[in-house]
C-alpha cells in the first residue's frame, strides 16, 4: 500500500516534469482555477464589504483585513512554493521546476507589495501611523527584497540555462527569511498581532468575518494558481518557439526569427 | 585528512598575498574606521547621542566593511582560473572554502574586532567597550559565511558584485537587529548573555550550518 503510494507519486512527479504532459495538465486547470478566483472573489468581496459587521473597536477599517491578511499569506506560501520548486529543480534539475519557480515570483512580490500596502492604510487609523519598524512588517519588507534580488538573478543573464542554476541557490537561501516572518511577532515585542487564525485552541477570530478572510485566501489562491499557470505555460511556448526558429534554415527569409534566437541565446 | 593539503597552501598564498599586495587585510578595517568617524560626524559630537548610537554604528560598519572586502575573493580566482584547477584537482570545494573563510576571519575580520574597543571607546560606551568588541565577535562569523555565499554569486553573475550584495544584504537583516540589540543589552545592564545574545550565536551556527553548502553549490554554478 505505502509502496504503491510512493509509485504513483513518483510516477506523477516524473510525468509532469515532461513540459508536454505538464502543459497539458496546466491546459486543463487554469481555466477552473480562473473560475474559483472569479466566484469566490466575487463572494469574498460582497461579504467582506457589505455583510460582515464592523470590528467593535476597529468599525469599518477591518474591511482592509480582508485583502490584507490573504496577500500577505499569499507572500509567504508563494515563496515557500517557489523555493520548493528551487529544491526540486536544484535536486533533480527539472527544467519544468525552474519555470515554476520564476514564474511564482513576480506574483509574489506584487502579493508582498499588497500586504505592505494595504497594511500601512489599515495601520494608519488603528496604530496612528502608516509605518512603524516592527519585526513584522521589516521582515516582510526583506521579504519583498529577496523576491526583487530573485527576479534580478534571472534578469542579469541572457543564458537562461546558466541564470537558473544561480537563481535556485538565491531561491534557497532566501529561504531563511520565511520562518523569521512567521515567528517574528512572537519572538519580538510587537504592535502586530499573534497568530489568532492558525493556532492551539482554534482561532480567536469570529465567525462572521472568518468566512469572508478564508473566502478571500481561497480567491487569492486560485487567482495565484493561475498566474503560475499561465506563466509557465507562456514560458513553455515561447522557449518551444526559441528551438524552432534556431532548427529553421538560415535562408534570407528567417532572419529575423533567426536574430531573435541569437539574441536569445 | 585529504583536506589539510590544498588548506594550508591555500591559506599561507592569501596571506602573503594580502601582506604583499599594498595590505588587502588593511582595506577593510580602514574602511570600518572610516564608516565609523563619518558615522560620528553625521551624529554630531554630543557624546549621549553618539554613545546611543554606538552599538547600531559598529553593527553597520562592520556588516558593510566584510561584504565589500569579501565581495571578490571568489571572482578573482575564477577569472584567473586557480579555482578551474582546484576543481580539477580536489573532489570536494571543502577545504578551499575552509581555508578561505579562515583567511577571512583571520585577515579582515579580527583586525575589526581588536579596533572594536577603541571605537566605542571613542563613541563614549565606557566599560562595555571591550564586552562590545566580544559580541561582535560572535556575530561576525555568520556575517562572514554570508559574504562568502555573497561572493560566490558574483564571481558567477555577469551583473557583478553590487547585484549579488543586494541579493544577499537582505540576509544580514537578522544579524545585525539581534546584534545590535544585544549589544545595547550589555551596554545597559551589563549582562553579555542576553536571549538575544543567544540568538545571536545561533544564528552563527546556523549560517556556519548552512551557507557553505550553498556557497560551495554557487561555485561550483559559477564554473561550469
Amino acid at each position: 500500500m505505502e509502496q504503491n503510494r510512493k509509485r504513483v507519486f513518483v510516477k506523477a512527479f516524473t510525468e509532469f516534469s515532461n513540459p508536454a504532459k505538464f502543459e497539458a495538465l496546466a491546459r486543463t486547470v487554469s481555466p477552473y482555477a480562473f473560475g474559483v478566483f472569479l466566484v469566490a472573489g466575487a463572494i469574498g468581496l460582497a461579504v467582506s464589504l457589505f455583510f460582515s459587521p464592523p470590528d467593535y473597536q476597529q468599525g469599518n477599517a477591518v474591511r482592509v483585513m480582508y485583502v490584507h491578511v490573504p496577500a500577505a499569506w499569499m507572500a509567504t506560501i508563494a515563496y515557500t512554493f517557489l523555493a520548493a520548486m528551487s529544491a526540486i529543480a536544484f535536486v533533480w534539475r527539472h527544467n519544468v521546476a525552474d519555470v515554476a519557480a520564476r514564474a511564482a515570483a513576480l506574483p509574489g512580490a506584487v502579493f508582498t507589495a499588497l500586504a505592505l500596502f494595504t497594511g500601512a492604510i489599515w495601520g494608519k487609523p488603528t496604530w496612528g501611523a502608516w509605518w512603524v519598524w516592527d519585526a513584522r512588517l521589516t521582515s516582510v519588507l526583506v521579504l519583498l527584497f529577496v523576491y526583487i534580488g530573485y527576479m534580478a538573478v534571472w534578469r542579469s543573464m541572457t543564458d537562461k540555462a546558466r541564470a537558473a542554476r544561480f537563481a535556485r541557490i538565491v531561491a534557497l537561501v532566501g529561504f531563511i527569511n520565511i520562518p523569521i516572518i512567521k515567528f517574528s511577532v512572537d519572538w519580538w515585542n510587537s504592535l502586530h498581532q499573534p497568530a489568532s487564525i492558525i493556532r492551539a485552541g482554534g482561532p480567536s477570530v469570529d465567525g462572521s468575518m472568518l468566512t469572508p478572510l478564508v473566502t478571500m485566501l481561497i480567491a487569492y489562491t486560485a487567482f495565484f494558481v493561475w498566474l503560475v499557470l499561465t506563466g509557465v505555460r507562456a514560458e513553455l511556448i515561447s522557449v518551444r518557439r526559441d528551438a524552432r526558429f534556431r532548427r529553421a534554415p538560415r535562408s534570407v527569409s528567417t532572419v529575423r526569427t533567426v536574430e531573435g534566437a541569437v539574441s536569445d541565446a | 585528512m585529504s583536506i589539510s593539503g590544498p588548506f594550508t597552501a591555500i591559506l599561507v598564498r592569501d596571506v602573503k598575498v594580502a601582506l604583499r599586495s599594498g595590505g588587502g587585510w588593511f582595506h577593510a578595517l580602514l574602511f570600518y574606521g572610516l564608516f565609523a568617524g563619518l558615522s560620528a560626524l553625521a551624529f554630531g559630537p554630543e557624546l549621549s547621542a553618539l554613545s546611543e548610537a554606538a552599538p547600531a554604528v559598529i553593527w553597520l560598519a562592520a556588516a558593510l566593511a566584510v561584504q565589500f572586502a569579501v565581495a571578490d575573493i571568489f571572482a578573482r580566482d575564477v577569472a584567473d582560473g586557480f579555482l578551474y584547477a582546484i576543481s580539477a584537482e580536489e573532489e570536494s570545494l571543502f577545504g578551499y572554502y575552509a581555508a578561505k573563510a579562515s583567511f577571512v576571519a583571520a585577515a579582515i575580520a579580527a583586525p575589526v574586532v581588536l579596533a572594536t574597543p577603541l571605537v566605542m571607546a571613542m563613541f563614549g560606551a565606557g566599560p562595555g567597550s571591550i564586552t562590545g568588541a566580544a559580541m561582535l565577535a560572535i556575530g561576525l562569523p555568520g556575517l562572514i559565511f554570508l559574504s562568502l555565499f555573497t561572493a560566490a554569486i558574483a564571481a558567477g553573475l555577469q551583473a557583478g558584485g553590487m547585484l549579488a550584495i543586494a541579493i544577499s544584504a537582505p540576509l544580514v537583516a537578522p544579524v545585525l537587529i539581534f546584534g545590535v540589540i544585544a549589544t545595547e543589552k550589555l551596554l545597559a545592564s551589563q549582562v553579555f548573555w542576553s536571549p538575544e545574545a543567544m540568538f545571536l550565536a545561533a544564528l552563527t551556527l546556523i549560517l556556519g550550518a548552512a551557507m557553505p553548502l550553498f556557497t560551495i553549490a554557487a561555485l561550483r554554478a559559477a564554473l561550469e
